[in-house]
């Protein structure tokens, strides 16, 4: 493993750090980040990390931008990344700084608000360019992660790298403090999650299941990037770090061995569960929460068995790793359901009106699971539309997904309009929480597939096993015109009732923002920034973006003013298509065709626009940021 | 003798129609009659095919044209060779695959014209013994490569190879993405590799090898593998094919003549084959 240092820091003696972990832990004076972060992101001007809060509802409590004035949105400022690929996440917030994160190259920025022309310091690291031959899906990368600092350290900021780097930047100046190689590029391992602080650690997943990955997280220390612990989703329960009450509330979910017995030979070495989705955190607990992705490889005739540790929604501590519990959602996947979305916190009464600490967790596979996220208990499994068909229901008391064989992907069957597709109902988008009114309001792809398994035999025992894949609209949508591709809805996880629900052009890929203002904004792959009122669904704003948007939008406060914010774009997953220039329809495991007619709609570009009332910003008065002769050093 | 080549790639099959349609003699256009042997070939299958037509089959499907006294049609499909049946002859551009193995069940298969098998291919410098597939568990042989959708990759995997293995396989592909993907590393890499010294045996069917092995610089020793694999169901994978010549089913009296042309080309046939390096064994074994 390569490690890049700073001098000073090969100085420290294992010794010494660990005896700096313990006074971390034990004494009392130390203000560890999580506690500086959950204040930072107490001051609604601020957007700390990816989620906004620990919580990750992607909630602002700020209301000056409301349902009544939401209309009067003008752009104030844009900031253009100088990168064409997909543009995922979103940006931070801290303080008079913005933090702009960029696909391969991973170029980092910092801008000034007052004067949001101004770069204050970019970084761009040298890679190795086979990464971009690796990554299966674009280019993209999720975000950045801010570390405040203490006594003796100024705050960081962490980035992932496509080759598989974690690094360390100084948040003042852009200087590269620490990197470590997490995920060899070497073994076709890379990295798009963005990292994600917790106390004086760094939390980086990995990506590349297909490859051969064995799936993992890994915190790293803040100051030094030095290895904390290292977690995997297959394999002996050493190495998965189950503690030694793991998953007692819930015997029925498994507990011990099955990293190992539900997998074929050793094929738990190779066998994915990758997590390159997204974190959430809760202090009081000290437990931590991410989905594992898919099994490897793709085929699942290759690897019979429930190939435990994919697929599962995990609650691990913080402080080492442990996990207290696993769910596994989809056992044995056949489609490619990688569950590693978004997970969002919320406190709310149950159906019994018992106040309980949740999880709520929009699956790939077409059901948003709620958890209790204090012992992993399953409170509810609602269809997130009810064309989801490869499942008829989950099975409470069990866990079990009680599947229909007709829109299985076995080898001898012809599978039709399978709902949802390989790409999910639910893929990558980080969702939000609104919790005046207690709804989830979700960004859906509506795509669903055909199915047709193949066995091509060659000459002295070859043969090759694959499918083709043919995807389109959902039932709801028009499959003769190819559109209708995605869905908006509001969802109460209490009841499982939608709200309201919307039908899009495309699917709404990168996540959604509530506000108390009572609006709920997301992008749309064709371009379009929207605003729909949180109660009714109804659109009441939207702006043209020079390019289609795969993330999702931020608000912030500056200088008193509240803004949203919202990366362009286009790519990832869904735009392979039109970033590879790529024509067969079942290219891209069957994007290219279900995408086909994005190209009318957008193209390819790449930056941040950034909105408020009448476009009111930094440059109404026309004289900040102008040239004044010897002033610009 | 007559040969042609056809090449039917992305576009090639758009200018195949309007040749076919505009003039019938064109040399050009494949022509279906008991006048013409239409034989698939792949673009990319060294050293079975090659798309300048100098693979060994290319070479064979020459001698069957001869001895049948028929023009040959060579149709190159631009596509790796596993395609070859379904994009070529479910399509009906052509009638016959120069090598399958005997017994295919998609084709008529010829009586089999030449017997291999698996093999080992190291160093000669590093003296490896053994002629079992259970051999390749040797201390000091920890990289291998190989070739995809193979039995090589059983034999790494019953000898708790190939976990181990699966990363520098797959930089043989640059990576690349195989998520229901049909992903092949190409012959000669395979065997360059272990000349080179970065993996420390091939385990690949001898005929993929026998030229590079020949044309090697750094002395290679390359051994046939004796025996079969069990499975842990019990199914056999055996590790030695003959291999015939395949016709389509719709085509038995063509059968016939290929039948014919394999003993009377038999000495040119074999001498290809030996030129190629490839090692054999008795048909009967």
């Amino acid at each position: 493993m390569r490690n890049i240092l700073r001098k000073s820091m090969m100085n420290v003696s294992p010794l010494a750090l660990a005896s700096a972990v313990m006074v971390g832990t034990v004494g009392a004076s130390p203000v560890l980040a999580n506690d500086q972060l959950v204040e930072l992101a107490k001051d609604p001007a601020n957007w700390v990390m990816t989620g906004r809060d620990y919580n990750a509802q992607n909630y602002s409590e700020m209301d000056e931008i409301n349902k009544e004035n939401v209309k009067e949105l003008r752009p104030a400022w844009s900031f253009s990344t100088g990168v064409l690929n997909g543009h995922e996440g979103t940006p931070l917030v801290v303080g008079d700084k913005m933090f702009v994160h960029t696909p391969f190259p991973n170029i980092v920025y910092a801008l000034d608000l007052k004067d949001p022309g101004t770069i204050l310091w970019q970084n761009k690291p040298q890679q190795n360019p086979t990464a971009r031959t690796v990554a299966c899906c674009d280019v993209v990368n999720r975000g950045l992660a801010y570390w405040p600092g203490d006594d003796e350290n100024g705050p960081l900021i962490f980035r992932t790298q496509l080759d598989g780097h974690i690094a360390a930047l100084d948040a003042e100046t852009g200087e590269t403090v620490w990197m470590m190689e997490n995920s060899d590029i070497k073994v076709g391992s890379t990295l798009t999650i963005a990292p994600y602080v917790i106390k004086d650690m760094v939390l980086v997943g990995s990506s590349g299941a297909e490859l051969g990955v064995r799936g993992y997280v890994t915190a790293y220390d803040v100051k030094t990037g030095e290895k904390r612990w290292r977690a995997f989703a297959t394999g002996p329960d050493e190495e998965l770090k189950l503690a030694e009450d793991f998953n007692e509330p819930n015997p029925h979910y498994g507990q011990f061995n099955l990293g190992t017995e539900t997998w074929e030979g050793d094929a738990w070495k190779i066998g994915g569960g990758t997590n390159w989705g997204w974190y959430a955190y809760d202090p009081e607990e000290d437990l931590f929460y991410y989905g594992s992705g898919n099994p490897a490889p793709w085929n699942e005739t290759m690897r019979p068995g429930d190939n435990k540790w994919t697929m599962a929604i995990w609650g691990r501590e913080a402080e080492t790793g442990e996990a207290k519990f696993a769910y596994q959602k989809t056992p044995h996947d056949e489609w490619d359901y990688a569950g590693v979305n978004v997970m969002m916190l919320s406190e709310q009464e149950d159906k019994e009106g018992n106040m309980r600490k949740l999880l709520t967790h929009p699956d790939r596979n077409g059901i948003v699971y709620t958890l209790d996220r204090t012992n992993g208990d399953l409170i509810s499994a609602d269809k997130m539309d009810d064309t989801v068909n490869w499942v008829k229901e989950v099975q409470l008391d069990t866990g079990l997904p009680v599947r229909d064989p007709e829109f299985g992907t076995r080898m001898d069957h012809q599978a039709r309009d399978i709902c949802p597709s390989a790409m999910g109902y639910h893929n990558q988008g980080h969702d939000s929480y609104d919790p005046e009114r207690k709804l989830f309001m979700l960004g859906i792809n509506h795509i669903c597939m055909d199915w047709e398994p193949f066995m091509l035999p060659y000459r002295a025992g070859q043969f090759f096993v694959g499918a083709t894949l043919n995807m389109y609209p959902g039932p709801k949508g028009d499959r003769e015109n190819g559109l209708g591709l995605g869905q908006i809805k509001a969802y109460n996880a209490i009841t499982g009732e939608m709200a309201w629900e919307k039908m899009e052009r495309f699917s709404v890929w990168g996540g959604t923002m509530s506000t108390a203002g009572g609006v709920t904004f997301y992008g749309t792959l064709d371009g379009f920034i929207k605003a729909r009122d949180s109660d009714t669904g109804d659109l009441l704003w939207k702006f043209k973006l020079p390019s289609g948007v795969i993330g999702h939008p931020m608000t912030y406060q500056h200088d008193g003013r509240q803004y949203v914010a919202i990366m362009y774009g286009v790519g990832g997953w869904p735009g392979v298509g039109l970033v590879f220039d790529l024509n067969d329809p079942t290219a891209g495991l069957g994007s290219v065709g279900a995408f086909r007619r994005m190209k009318e709609f957008t193209q390819m570009g790449g930056g941040l626009m950034v909105f408020s009332l009448d476009g009111e910003g930094p440059y109404s008065d026309p004289n900040v940021g102008e040239y004044v002769s010897g002033e610009d050093a | 003798m007559y040969a042609t080549i056809s090449r039917l790639g992305f576009g090639g099959a758009v200018m195949l129609c309007a040749l076919g349609s505009a003039t019938a003699q064109e040399a050009d256009a494949p022509v279906d009659d008991d006048q013409t042997l239409r034989i698939c070939a792949s673009t990319k299958d060294a050293p079975y095919s090659t798309e300048d037509g100098t693979g060994f089959e290319n070479r064979i499907a020459e001698v069957l044209a001869d001895e049948t006294g028929m023009k040959l049609d060579l149709v190159m499909i631009d596509n790796d060779a596993i395609y070859l049946f379904r994009d070529g002859i479910e399509k009906d551009l052509c009638d016959v695959l120069v090598g399958v193995d005997a017994g295919d069940e998609r084709l008529l298969t010829s009586e089999p014209y030449y017997r291999s098998g698996y093999a080992f291919i190291s160093r000669q410098d590093r003296n490896f013994e053994g002629d079992k597939w259970q051999d390749v568990d040797q201390e000091g042989f920890e990289t291998f490569s190989y070739r995809y959708h193979t039995p090589a990759e059983t034999i790494l995997k019953y000898s708790g190879r190939y976990e181990y293995n699966l990363v520098y396989q797959a930089s043989l592909t640059n990576f690349e993405d195989r998520r229901n993907q049909y992903t092949q590393v190409p012959a000669d890499l395979v065997v360059s590799e272990v000349a080179a010294g970065n993996a420390d045996m091939a385990i690949i069917f001898a005929p993929d090898a026998g030229r590079y092995v020949r044309d090697s610089n750094e002395p290679l020793k390359m051994t046939l593998i004796t025996n079969e694999i069990e499975r842990s169901d019990g199914m056999i994978i055996p590790l030695q094919y003959s291999q015939s010549v395949g016709v389509t089913e719709d085509k038995p009296e063509l059968l016939e003549k290929i039948d014919q042309a394999l003993i009377s080309g038999k000495d040119r046939i074999q001498a290809i084959l030996d030129e190629e390096n490839i090692p054999t064994l008795p048909l009967d074994s």
